[in-house]
């Protein structure tokens, strides 16, 4: 409702998209909407150009490999991940999706509109980060792929760039996860989280507490409130939690979540 | 939920029955309409520019670029609203009764959100972009926050014209104070007690459609405002025209909760333009908009309390100093600044009370009526009064409650300051409320709670709903007032095919009145509620409304339904008049209503339907007795027995009704980060006779939400420049299903002795929540919850501060 006036095209192909991104620096990727139409609601934002991916096949779907390794879509709904027979090679991803909000938003909500927002409260980005997933990053001139790790560059900021997209997000194989969460509200926005993924060693990624998904690594769950501890977190404050409470909840979701990977 | 329509059996009574509601059927279709639905030809969409600032000069305003662009049908500012309309009328004398209130701002912004120009074009995205074509000048001035700071010498002052911010003052004693303190064992301080700012977000924001009839000077004003009466009487004075050329229509309404009594400025903007311009005005409050500036509830601290109390946990009296936050204007207010005096004692006994009360102006948004206005502030306060003498004196709250509570066999009880509660057996509620949540079992379960590294916290919150307003209470505010008692008006007709038509002067937003009318209606005529037609919504030309008309105060179920009953009982009367005429002089006490008709008692079949009646009344009316004085057109108006309260001694009887809530909350939480869950909870409500359950169900079960969100969530919060944090869903949390806890209700009926039902007023007492929660707080924690509101982090905070 009462946006700014703004050009849509919906492109049939990648090609048309990643074209259609490239040739004006307003344009910007229109994934299910759950963040970016209320900011244009809101007109935070105002871009020249949405640019809708909802017509794109190829940015769809989840493979599972002989290996274990998850393939999945970017335009992927939380809901479909949900319901995919495919994801649960990787159970946590299903967990955390049907925890993101409601029904509705699950809907429509997309892993990859999750990842390249990449808002400090988000599920996905920690998630990610835990589980050593890999993106894979198309623009006009070719594809690369980047780990989780160094996928995420500051609030709202990816290694996207300006006429790229997310093309692709390949998870390893693994079962042995956790995350944990304290939110507004049941299923609500995130005050604090933690993923761990137990690959080898505990590897922790903090969300809500720094402009990008924190990394710790620990031996065992014993040790993990002392790795966040050394991580010398500095999270903000706001009206939801100061900065020592996040700081608090850190350490202690990390603990929660490195327990149920090892569980 | 309601999911068939049966047809109820004729000659059966269904008061206390849960007969299916009316308004349901058009409502869960889609069918319903709300104000937003409410279109004209030609018309134009208002956009508000707001202010950014929460305190600044308005150096200068140019709405030029805005009304060049196509489709801008034009403008409004300030200058013209102080050129073309007068101050709203004020509640308080000096110093508060002093400020300048117009419907936009006027040479300053005292709040983040103001009004300050209104737009109107084409459509509603036009009229937000020109918005932004208007360019406003400010000059920033230092924002006032914190209303504890707003007496401070050096605190910036909002409105010149009154000199400071202080708004309103009031010294409150009844009993014997010092006498109380020399008696007492013990004297229990609390240095300072907040309950916090939040409204009850009704779905569906404000919103008016306005038309100006240029020839006849009239305005058509639809809009979702659940107090026309107040509206008119606010807007009128101000827009320089007299009430008959305002008319109110409505409806449906999304929820109203108290807030939706103050948008008179944003229609007299509505009003204005639609003359301006000659063109119907439309405007629909978006979220955010309302967040910013519409209705907060009052935030208020209790300092310095003093308690008297012995060391067997009886309860002499209190003192304290109530300082109340109104916001930027007083719009309402300072009403708050009595309301709460309805209550004074909460439930219990103690005749010893005083209460310096204090009201100031901050930058804050506007304070409006807000489910439990006023009451549920200082009921909360002795509510955590109680739990922190329990906790000081080292006494189980359940018994220190039982102690103190007015017995049933004080019913009717006078309380110190005159108001009279009607009825109630409070003691009885809380064992069914403590039985409910399993209250025996609770040490297991503590210790249950515990082997799972949870701390179990059990809470009690009683409080009181008190209904149907005597506003001469409003002369213990200001003298010089001149309103008293109440008023509500129903008409009910036989039309010319004989059917039952009800007018109801109030304004529903979803308490189900056409489905309660119909039931009194459907009793006294002896006939089905399905041939009862009660009109949906509210139309100030239907002339069945007065001075007090409206929803709000918990006062349908004694004001509305009393009209009803008389308006009904008048048209029986009738009808067995024309009925005794036409069947050749029978006494009326020979006839009875029955089968859609009347007939004579002796021999039934001499047996007139409503049909008949009405035909006779209206078409056929030749031959009748001159003398016969009957229309079947019986307008009634209900007047409730009140006296003026003596102002000097701030005595009297203040509300009619004091339907009465007692709430338990069971709470888990979790020592490591302070997250809680509401485990179990129970809600027992005594609202006197109940005529349709399920809707008193519905009322309890949607105010404990509203509560449980304000306890955990809710919050409007500001950062010191006077923005607020949570403008909108993203921050402001209301309580989801998923939220809400297994709820569990029951119920005690002690009828009115005072009212011709003995119903009493009940949409109100969700506020028990709030204290049940924080009550619950407090014991698992073990520490002294002095805020009504404890979100996770404050609860991680209390665990520290007992660590």
């Amino acid at each position: 409702m009462l946006l700014r006036e703004v050009e849509y095209v919906k492109p049939s192909s990648l090609a048309d998209a990643l074209a259609a991104l490239a040739a004006n620096d307003g344009a910007r990727a229109l994934a299910g909407g759950q963040t970016l139409i209320n900011v244009m609601k809101a007109r935070a934002a105002s871009p020249d150009v949405l640019v809708d991916l909802n017509g794109l096949d190829e940015l769809k779907g989840i493979e599972l490999a002989a290996d274990g390794t998850l393939s999945i879509g970017p335009m992927t709904t939380y809901a479909e991940l949900v319901g995919s027979a495919e994801a649960r090679a990787r159970p946590i991803l299903g967990e955390v999706c049907a925890q993101i909000a409601d029904v509705q938003v699950r809907n429509r909500g997309t892993i990859g509109g999750n990842l390249c927002s990449n808002d400090p409260t988000n599920h996905l980005p920690p998630l990610m980060a835990a589980v050593g997933a890999e993106l894979t990053i198309a623009g006009e001139d070719g594809e690369r792929t980047v780990p989780a790790s160094a996928f995420f560059l500051g609030v709202y900021m990816t290694a996207v760039q300006q006429g790229e997209l997310l093309t692709r997000i390949t998870v390893p194989a693994g079962k042995r996860d956790g995350f944990a969460a304290v939110t507004l509200g049941v299923d609500g926005t995130c005050i604090a989280n933690a993923a761990a993924s137990l690959d080898g060693s505990l590897r922790i990624a903090l969300g809500c507490v720094d402009a990008v998904p924190v990394l710790v690594e620990a031996g065992s769950p014993d040790d993990v409130r002392a790795a966040v501890r050394a991580a010398k977190l500095d999270p903000p404050s706001d009206v939801h939690a100061s900065g020592a409470y996040r700081a608090h909840l850190a350490e202690v979701l990390a603990e929660r979540a490195a327990r149920q990977a090892m569980r | 939920m309601t999911t068939v329509a049966p047809q109820v059996e004729i000659g059966r009574s269904t008061l206390g029955e849960s007969v299916p509601r009316k308004e349901d059927r058009r409502l869960t279709q889609g069918q319903g309409v709300f104000v937003d639905d409410v279109k004209r030809h030609g018309m134009g969409y208002l956009h508000f520019v707001r202010s950014p600032y929460a305190h600044a000069h308005i150096a200068s305003i140019d709405v030029s670029r805005a009304e060049e662009i196509k489709g801008v049908y034009g403008t409004l500012t300030g200058e013209e609203v102080a050129a073309l309309t007068d101050p709203f009328f004020q509640i308080a004398g000096a110093p508060g009764g002093q400020i300048k209130d117009f419907s936009l701002a006027v040479g300053k912004v005292r709040y983040v959100g103001e009004p300050v120009v209104a737009v109107v074009a084409e459509t509603r995205e036009l009229a937000r972009d020109a918005s932004e074509l208007v360019e406003v000048e400010y000059e920033p001035l230092p924002a006032l926050v914190d209303a504890r700071k707003a007496l401070d010498p050096e605190a910036p002052v909002l409105h010149d014209d009154a000199g400071a911010n202080l708004m309103w003052e009031g010294v409150y004693e009844w009993g014997d104070l010092d006498a109380a303190f020399a008696e007492a064992d013990r004297v229990v301080r609390i240095p300072e007690l907040h309950f916090h700012r939040f409204n009850s977000t009704p779905l569906e924001c404000d919103g008016a459609l306005v038309e100006y009839n240029r020839g006849t000077g009239q305005w058509t004003i639809h809009t979702n405002n659940q107090f026309p009466g107040f509206a008119a009487i606010m807007m009128g004075p101000a827009m320089r025209t007299g009430l008959d050329k305002l008319r109110f229509v409505t409806q449906d309404i999304g929820g109203g909760f108290g807030n939706k009594i103050t948008s008179h400025p944003q229609l007299v903007v509505c009003c204005l333009l639609a003359r301006k311009l000659n063109r119907p005005v439309q405007w629909t409050e978006w979220r955010t908009d309302f967040h910013l500036s519409m209705s907060h509830g009052n935030e208020r601290w209790f300092r310095e309390t003093e308690v008297a109390v012995k060391d067997d946990g009886t309860l002499l009296g209190f003192r304290t100093k109530a300082l109340d936050d109104a916001g930027a204007w007083l719009r309402y207010e300072p009403l708050g600044g009595v309301i709460w005096a309805q209550v004074t004692p909460g439930m219990y006994r103690w005749r010893n009370i005083r209460v310096d009360f204090t009201q100031v102006a901050t930058n804050k948004a506007p304070v409006s009526p807000n489910r439990g206005y006023s009451r549920m502030q200082h009921l909360w306060f002795t509510e955590r009064v109680i739990d922190i003498v329990a906790r000081e004196l080292q006494l189980d709250p359940v018994e220190v409650r039982k102690r103190n509570y007015v017995r049933v066999e004080d019913m009717p009880y006078e309380t110190p300051n005159g108001c009279v509660y009607d009825s109630g057996d409070y003691a009885q509620m809380l064992d069914i409320a403590l039985d409910l949540i399993g209250w025996d079992s609770m040490n297991d379960r503590r210790a249950d709670a515990a082997a799972r590294g949870k701390r179990l916290g059990v809470g009690i919150g009683s409080t009181l709903d008190s209904g149907t307003n005597n506003f001469g209470q409003s002369r213990l505010i200001n003298p010089e007032l001149q309103f008293s008692g109440n008023n509500e008006v129903a008409t009910v007709k036989l039309d010319i095919f004989g059917e039952i038509v009800v007018t109801l002067g109030t304004t529903p937003q979803g308490q189900g009145h056409e489905t309660t009318a119909a039931q009194v209606v459907a009793e006294i005529l002896n006939c089905s509620v399905d041939d009862v037609h009660v009109r949906a919504g509210h139309d100030s030309y239907w002339n069945s409304h007065a001075g007090f008309s409206g929803t709000y105060a918990s006062q349908f179920a004694v004001t509305g339904l009393s009209a009803v009953k008389g308006a009904t009982e008048m048209l029986a009367a009738e009808i067995k008049k024309l009925a005794g005429a036409v069947f050749g002089g029978v006494p009326a006490d020979a006839l009875e209503l029955a089968d859609g008709g009347v007939r004579i008692k002796e021999s039934p079949d001499a047996f007139l339907p409503f049909m008949a009646c009405g035909a006779i009344i209206n078409a056929n009316n030749a031959g009748l007795p001159d003398d016969l004085g009957v229309t079947l057109n019986c307008r009634y108006v209900y007047r409730p027995p009140f006296q003026v309260p003596d102002v000097e001694r701030k005595f009297g009887n203040l509300t009619l009704t004091y339907a009465a809530q007692i709430h338990v909350a069971v709470v888990e939480v979790d020592p490591e980060t302070g997250y809680y869950d509401i485990v179990d909870y129970a809600a027992v409500d005594d609202c006197g006779k109940r005529i349709n359950p399920q809707i008193v169900e519905g009322q309890v079960m949607g105010a404990t939400a509203q509560a449980l969100g304000a306890a955990v969530h809710e919050v409007f919060s500001y950062d010191e420049d006077g923005n607020l944090l949570t403008p909108n869903f993203y921050d402001y949390h209301v309580p989801h299903a998923l939220d809400m806890p297994r709820l569990q209700t029951g119920y005690v009926e002690s009828p009115s002795p005072f009212t011709p039902l003995g119903t009493k007023g009940m949409g109100e007492g969700g506020g028990a929540g709030i204290h049940a929660v924080c009550a619950a707080i407090q014991d698992a924690t073990g520490a002294v919850v002095t805020t009504s509101h404890n979100p996770y982090h404050r609860v991680w905070e209390l665990l520290e501060e007992t660590a």
